[in-house]
């Protein structure tokens, strides 16, 4: 833990929460983008996850970084959404108008705003591969902070990034050729 | 052995998105939120629900949404057993703007159209909008702003083509100068957005309502017309009211279910609320409502809400549901 950590988890009153989000919110905002693909419920998990850092940093311990912490809260918050997301109105939208076989307005936010063709595959990828492929190249998390994250064993973290990589080949080099 | 990485990895360095960003006022409203206890101050739209409220509340309405239905309310209100006349005013959250950034005119996409605007947009100079194509799919058409000294992105502005798609002028501020304003069938709907020029930092910024579906209503008659959400695929449906706040110079929303539910005295904490906007005989009227068993309706004037006793008092939501697809 850096010097840096112990600032926010020595006090962290509203200064520090706010060096907390200038650090780390747009990393959050991305991780739960990354499994949720929808923009407003991204924007309402890292509010979440800003929030629960901030009354619960008692509860932080130190025995991992504070950017895998945040990203564990982003996963578990962003997975609570999924399960409960079709109370939540965005959901049923992105139901609508795929039904209505129009592209939603995510999916054309992804085409125009993707910053490049490897990140738009990512977000082809089923949620379960999108997150490990994210935390290992994006974030560059050990295997074992992955599956402090992921809440799930070394091994399956090993398998599940194999297996990703291929999925991630597969879009990019279909036909022989990237694309 | 270990397996390297591979080649395209060094593409996700980037952000995944380019303009995307963990806003400002974003985290104005998490300080905000932290700083009081009062879950009203919390992100519009939200439904904090807690423990094991959230698994009960879940299985119901997962039920509800598997029989193409939802029912609603942990906290199911009832409906008063006689009128009561109440009245609140919205509360307004400010929106952000995006400033344009300057770019060049596109070479691989396909011109469209050039649309003139006049010279009243406070910028010297006769800005022109200008529509391209985007080759692989040419219903999807970009925006561009040119000023006579600069080009400026302002982004995709139809998925439809030029079907419905209108630039116009616009005053939504009610300033000298006027504003741009695109209505864009994007999505199901249109989306309406706004650009300005921005006198005080001299820059062209961009409001575009997060992409809500949204539409000109006068809502009270007054002559003046509202920029209205009515979010009838919303689950529960929702109304929004836009509007501009001369003295903070910003687009501003207000979410109606908010102030409506404070206004009836229910605990939005536990209680999943509707609003639906309808008109009948020419007057626009708001049904607010938590669950099967409660509902009022509603008047919008100037920033008000205003309980209304309508003789027939079903929901018409209500009825919208139930009437044959």
């Amino acid at each position: 833990m850096g010097s840096e950590d112990f600032l926010y988890s020595a006090d962290m009153n509203g200064y520090t929460l706010e060096d907390l989000m200038n650090t780390y919110g747009q990393d959050v905002w991305n991780f739960a983008f990354s499994i949720c693909k929808n923009r407003q419920l991204a924007d309402d998990i890292a509010q979440d996850v800003f929030l629960q850092a901030y009354r619960h940093v008692a509860s932080f311990r130190g025995e991992s970084s504070v950017k895998t912490w945040l990203l564990k809260i982003t996963r578990n918050i962003s997975y609570n959404n999924r399960k409960s997301a079709f109370v939540r109105k965005v959901m049923l939208v992105d139901f609508v108008h795929r039904a209505g076989q129009s592209q939603s307005a995510e999916d054309i936010f992804l085409e125009q705003e993707a910053a490049n063709e490897v990140w738009l595959c990512v977000f082809r990828l089923p949620v379960k591969f999108r997150e490990v492929i994210v935390l290992d190249a994006k974030y560059h998390l050990s295997v074992s902070e992955i599956a402090g994250v992921l809440n799930i064993s070394e091994g399956t973290v090993k398998s599940r990034l194999h297996r990703a990589r291929k999925k991630m080949t597969g879009l990019l080099y279909g036909e022989g050729q990237r694309k | 052995m270990k397996e390297s990485k591979p080649d395209w990895y060094s593409s996700l360095e980037e952000e995944p998105f380019r303009t995307r960003k963990f806003s400002r006022r974003m985290a104005d409203e998490i300080k905000t939120a932290a700083a009081s206890p009062d879950t009203k101050a919390r992100r519009f739209g939200k439904f904090p629900w807690k423990g094991a409220g959230l698994g009960f509340a879940g299985l119901i309405l997962a039920a509800a949404f598997l029989t193409n239905d939802w029912k609603t309310a942990v906290d199911p209100a009832e409906q008063p057993a006689a009128f009561e006349s109440k009245s609140a005013s919205l509360t307004y959250v400010p929106l952000e703007s995006m400033p344009l950034e300057k770019t060049s005119l596109p070479t691989g996409m396909e011109k469209i159209k050039s649309i003139p605007l006049g010279q009243n947009l406070g910028k010297a100079g006769s800005p022109v909008v200008t529509l391209y194509a985007d080759i692989k799919n040419k219903e999807l058409l970009h925006a561009y702003l040119s000023d006579g000294k600069s080009d400026y992105h302002i982004g995709l502005v139809s998925n439809q083509g030029l079907t419905a798609l209108e630039v116009k002028t616009s005053h939504w501020t009610g300033e000298d100068n006027a504003e741009i304003q695109i209505d864009s069938p994007i999505g199901p709907g249109m989306v309406i957005q706004v650009v300005r020029y921005n006198p005080l930092n001299s820059a062209w910024e961009l409001q575009n309502f997060e992409q809500h579906q949204s539409e000109e209503i006068d809502l009270d008659g007054d002559g003046q017309k509202e920029l209205v959400e009515n979010h009838l695929d919303w689950v529960p449906p929702a109304v929004h009211l836009n509007r501009w706040n001369a003295d903070t110079k910003q687009f501003e929303r207000a979410a109606v279910d908010n102030d409506a539910a404070e206004m009836m005295g229910l605990n939005q904490e536990n209680t999943v609320t509707h609003s639906y906007l309808f008109q009948e005989k020419d007057k626009w009227l708001i049904e607010f409502g938590a669950g099967d068993n409660f509902h009022v309706f509603m008047e919008y004037h100037n920033g008000k809400l205003q309980t209304v006793d309508l003789p027939d008092k079903r929901s018409r939501l209500a009825d919208l549901r139930n009437a044959p697809k």
